[in-house]
């Protein structure tokens, strides 16, 4: 669909009809607030379906690239277009959809209601909203009030929304932010499955989880563009995490102990799936896994 | 814009339950112990025939604070974000929270005066003609020009101000807001009660509303952007 529409309205915008066509569009773009810029002259062309997980430090204006590719926030110079149109175009907001980082879901409504409010805005019908349902298993939930939620609950409805209506390009802001780490690789899959032939815009902080989902990586420090490439380009010389487990007893291969989380040291996050094999081959039941410090830390600097 | 207005009243209703039971009830304490005074004297009936059709919009103000309520309640919790995303542009969002809050204006008037009328005829009153005059010339208009200008007021307000936790600001001030020209009017009638001056003031002070609220409507639209329908969270 948004092949389509971009080839149709590439040759009417006298572009060159041999060049690639990016579905993604930022040509020198500076946004911000209030007349302050908080990205300052980006540039970045998105050309491929995939998932490119958008990495940067709080405040490094990740948040504002989102408002900028939705619509919301208008640029004060360059340009942003969506499957050839401007950003803030409704042909642009038809492609797509946004998560943004904090729930959204207008007070008082039950989850169903909640889902049928936006399900109405969005052009979906009631066969989506049944779907979500199902899909987020939020059937128990349904007829609870939002508020009643818990905070993963909560994230999960939130999430549901962008399921109502399929689109071409998806801008996720933390999806998993609140989650336990059960629901939040549940959603992981649920974007990747989603992922085929679409263009995401994934934010995360935590490495692992990026290079879990994504093969690309665009990394914004302190409002411009820092990187933009594969994730495998990015390198740590030390990586961390922490263990919790149920019960006490031996734990193999650990370096010692913080807290309730015992701490391995591996290369990378390309690890962790082995070395939580291994654990669970030795016995050990294991209830979180987490980074102990933020990898990124070296590259942000 | 049909279905989201549609989604806001109901919620706007729930919002503000208590402020609309409220506003009815004082509209019917009002009448009702207006028409038991004033079947008793024709002083009395003069006082009747003015003093509930001119403090029925103070109390219409109180009832109609669900919409802009539900207008606070959406910027803080990032609704609107979603809806701009959505296409929904902020002209459609502030007509919207508008004729949610005319809807409210519509139950309590409908209510209130329609309420009174019967108990005025019940108890045996007739209904004076004044009465009728006042709640045409002023009651309805000077209502819906207050609660649109103390639901403009409140949105603007509101979204030029960042919000304090725990602190409804937006809606407590546009409620002092909307009822600042119905307490002038009610002071200055003691003044005009009886003469053609009186039917002046009363189109006056209409008039002036009416016309902030269209200032204020095209201000807004042009000066308001969308950034400023953000949640500050």
């Amino acid at each position: 669909m948004l092949k389509k529409k971009v080839f149709e309205d590439r040759v009417e915008m006298e572009w060159s009809p041999s060049e690639s066509l990016p579905i993604v569009w930022f040509d020198s773009v500076s946004s911000g607030y209030s007349g302050r810029k908080v990205l300052e002259d980006i540039s970045f062309q998105i050309k491929e379906p995939a998932i490119y997980v958008v990495l940067g430090p709080n405040g490094a204006g990740k948040t504002t690239l989102f408002r900028t590719l939705a619509g919301i926030l208008k640029p004060y110079s360059g340009r942003a277009e969506i499957g050839g149109y401007p950003s803030e175009s409704q042909q642009a907001r038809e492609q797509l959809d946004y998560l943004t980082h904090i729930d959204g879901i207008p007070e008082g409504m039950s989850v169903i209601n909640a889902l049928r409010f936006y399900a109405n805005i969005a052009g979906a019908t009631e066969a989506d909203v049944s779907r979500v349902i199902d899909l987020l298993d939020l059937r128990e939930l349904s007829v609870k009030r939002f508020g009643q939620l818990s905070q993963g609950q909560k994230k999960r409805v939130s999430v549901g929304r962008i399921f109502l209506k399929e689109k071409s390009v998806y801008l996720l802001d933390e999806p998993t932010s609140n989650m336990d780490p059960k629901m939040a690789s549940e959603i992981r899959d649920l974007v990747l499955r989603l992922s085929k032939n679409k263009v995401i815009l994934y934010s995360s902080h935590n490495l692992f989880e990026a290079r879990e989902i994504g093969s690309k990586v665009i990394v914004i420090k302190k409002g411009k563009l820092s990187m933009f490439g594969n994730i495998s380009e990015i390198k740590t010389e030390k990586y961390t995490i922490g263990i919790r487990t149920v019960g006490v007893g031996e734990v193999p291969f650990s370096i010692g102990k913080e807290g309730d989380y015992y701490l391995f040291e591996l290369q990378g996050p390309e690890e962790v799936p082995d070395m939580i094999s291994k654990l669970s081959e030795k016995g050990v039941k294991i209830r979180e896994v987490k980074e102990m410090q933020n990898p990124l830390e070296e590259l942000f600097k | 814009m049909k279905s989201l207005v549609r989604t806001n009243f109901k919620r706007a209703i729930s919002f503000g339950s208590i402020y609309l039971i409220l506003g009815i009830a004082v509209s019917f304490l009002l009448g009702g112990s207006i028409s038991v005074t004033g079947s008793t004297s024709t002083e009395a009936s003069s006082f009747t025939s003015q003093f509930l059709p001119l403090m029925l919009p103070v109390s219409v103000v109180m009832s109609s604070l669900g919409g802009l309520m539900v207008f606070v309640s959406d910027r803080t919790k990032g609704v609107f974000e979603y809806l701009i995303a959505y296409g929904v542009n902020v002209y459609e969002i502030l007509w919207s929270t508008l004729l949610v809050t005319f809807g409210l204006v519509t139950i309590v008037l409908g209510v209130s005066i329609a309420g009174n009328i019967t108990l005025f005829l019940l108890m045996g009153g007739s209904i004076p003609f004044a009465m009728i005059e006042l709640f045409l010339i002023y009651t309805i208009p000077v209502s819906y020009a207050s609660v649109a200008f103390m639901c403009m007021a409140g949105m603007i307000w509101s979204s030029l101000t960042r919000r304090i936790p725990g602190v409804n600001s937006p809606v407590g001030i546009s409620a002092i807001l909307g009822i600042g020209p119905n307490i002038a009017v009610l002071i200055l009638s003691r003044f005009f009660v009886g003469s053609d001056n009186f039917m002046l003031l009363v189109g006056g002070v209409t008039l002036t509303l009416m016309a902030l609220v269209g200032v204020m409507m095209a201000v807004a639209n042009k000066k308001m952007n969308r950034e400023r329908l953000l949640s500050d969270a």
